[in-house]
């Protein structure tokens, strides 16, 4: 039989021929490289576009995973989310009571003074003023089912605040000393000279104090022994003392007040 | 009987002003929001009184007698609050008769009109506030200082009135009611 070749075998044979001469010539190339110890080309150019194609790769198997754990995940962290939302209201709730605790530290501290010094006395929370601002009197959350009765002083750790002047089942009203109507009566506690403390709205006047009393500039008055207070409760500091005239039987002198009516919180109602 | 007999006879009165029942409630609410909070809001020794803006607002727009009856109500729970005897009654009635007394005299719709009366009527009522008391038996020896307080409050209620009145005018629509006597 006579074997006949064609144009096209002759192709495939120059094909096959080529390829076999390329793939010698890249073995021979990489040979090469491989002996000196360095990437040819070819390695270079491979590793280069295979290492983007990996990131592609992998960026997509990642988030392909990402998505399929947040889908997996999806119903725990709802839950999570729900108990971290409890938990901050709860922390928030805690946060607000240790605020407002913090915040009643120092009345909590000047009531524990007083109740240091007055056993019997009856812790009270004042609950009210004065609507118009007129009088200088508070409303406190102690009444007649608290044993409080017209006329108990009323003080904190600082001092004298005033007198229970009405009294009802659940609450009292405590005129303050700072008001007009107040008259108290009081002693320089240096030198023990007797006086009437007479609020003036803001401060007190000290009246009637005796010609011969050597008054100065910061000196404590405190409570004589009187209807509404025992002997030695502090009422101020003389802060300014008024020229008597000529003749005069008696001096006096203006005191700043030692309790901070401005910010009154907790009292401590002195029970007969 | 002729049908000009009072008995058969029902006059009609025009009020232009809000219900008496929602204002008595408002007002209630103002002296309970004083009296927690006055100490906080005080200047120069004085507070704003939302009272007497209820009251004066109300006698002005609806008659010194619905005018009387909530200052009465509004007086009365004032005195329960400050111990005050019976002052604030007094002098919260009488503002509210001369308030609804003389508002028949002139149109009171002006915003301005009304900060005025508010604030002139703060200082009649303390004045009345403050005679009472010293017939109580309260010290006289403060009538400056209890003067200043009052021209503080006068003027601290006239803008607090001017404001709730140009914030009312945004968003409520009065309506005219009228009542029967019974």
């Amino acid at each position: 039989m006579v074997s006949i070749s064609t144009y096209r075998d002759e192709r495939r044979l120059f094909a096959l021929i080529g390829v076999v001469i390329i793939a010698a010539l890249v073995a021979l190339l990489q040979i090469e490289f491989t002996r000196q110890g360095r990437p040819s080309p070819i390695t270079t150019t491979v590793t280069s576009i295979a290492t983007y194609g990996q990131l592609a790769v992998a960026t997509a198997v990642g988030v392909l995973h990402a998505g399929f754990a947040t889908a997996v995940d999806t119903p725990r962290l709802a839950t999570d989310n729900g108990m971290l939302r409890a938990q901050n209201q709860t922390l928030r709730a805690q946060n607000r009571e240790l605020t407002e605790a913090l915040a009643r530290v120092p009345a909590e501290r000047d009531l524990a003074l007083a109740q240091l010094k007055h056993p019997a006395g009856i812790a009270a929370t004042v609950i009210g003023y004065d609507p118009e601002a007129t009088q200088h009197l508070i409303t406190i959350d102690r009444g007649a089912r608290d044993r409080i009765a017209r006329d108990d002083g009323v003080v904190t750790g600082d001092g004298a605040v005033g007198r229970v002047i009405e009294v009802a089942p659940l609450s009292s009203k405590v005129l303050l000393i700072v008001d007009a109507a107040s008259k108290l009566p009081a002693v320089v506690q240096h030198g023990r000279w007797w006086a009437i403390a007479v609020g003036t709205e803001t401060h007190l006047k000290l009246q009637y104090v005796s010609q011969d009393a050597k008054l100065h500039v910061g000196d404590l008055v405190v409570t004589g022994e009187g209807r509404s207070f025992h002997a030695g409760t502090p009422i101020g500091r003389i802060s300014q003392i008024s020229a008597s005239n000529a003749g005069a039987l008696d001096q006096s002198a203006i005191v700043e007040p030692a309790v901070t009516f401005g910010s009154l919180s907790r009292v401590l109602v002195l029970a007969k | 009987m002729s049908s000009f007999s009072r008995s058969s006879f029902r006059s009609i009165e025009v009020v232009a002003g809000p219900a008496l029942v929602p204002t008595i409630g408002l007002t209630v609410l103002a002296v309970f929001v004083q009296t927690v909070f006055a100490q906080f809001v005080t200047f120069h020794g004085a507070v704003p009184s939302l009272v007497t803006i209820a009251v004066v607002l109300y006698a002005a727009k609806a008659g010194a007698r619905r005018g009387a009856i909530l200052g009465i109500i509004a007086g009365l729970l004032e005195d329960s609050f400050a111990g005050s005897g019976a002052a604030w009654t007094i002098a919260t009635t009488l503002t509210a008769l001369t308030v609804g007394g003389i508002s028949r005299t002139f149109f009171s719709d002006g915003f301005a009109m009304l900060g005025a009366l508010v604030a002139l009527a703060i200082l009649l009522r303390d004045g009345i506030f403050w005679v009472v008391m010293s017939l109580e038996g309260y010290p006289r020896g403060f009538a400056v200082a209890h003067l200043h307080a009052a021209l503080w409050q006068a003027l601290m209620t006239g803008l607090c009135a001017l404001f709730y009145l140009v914030m009312r005018s945004r968003f409520v629509t009065d309506r005219t009611a009228v009542e029967r006597y019974p």
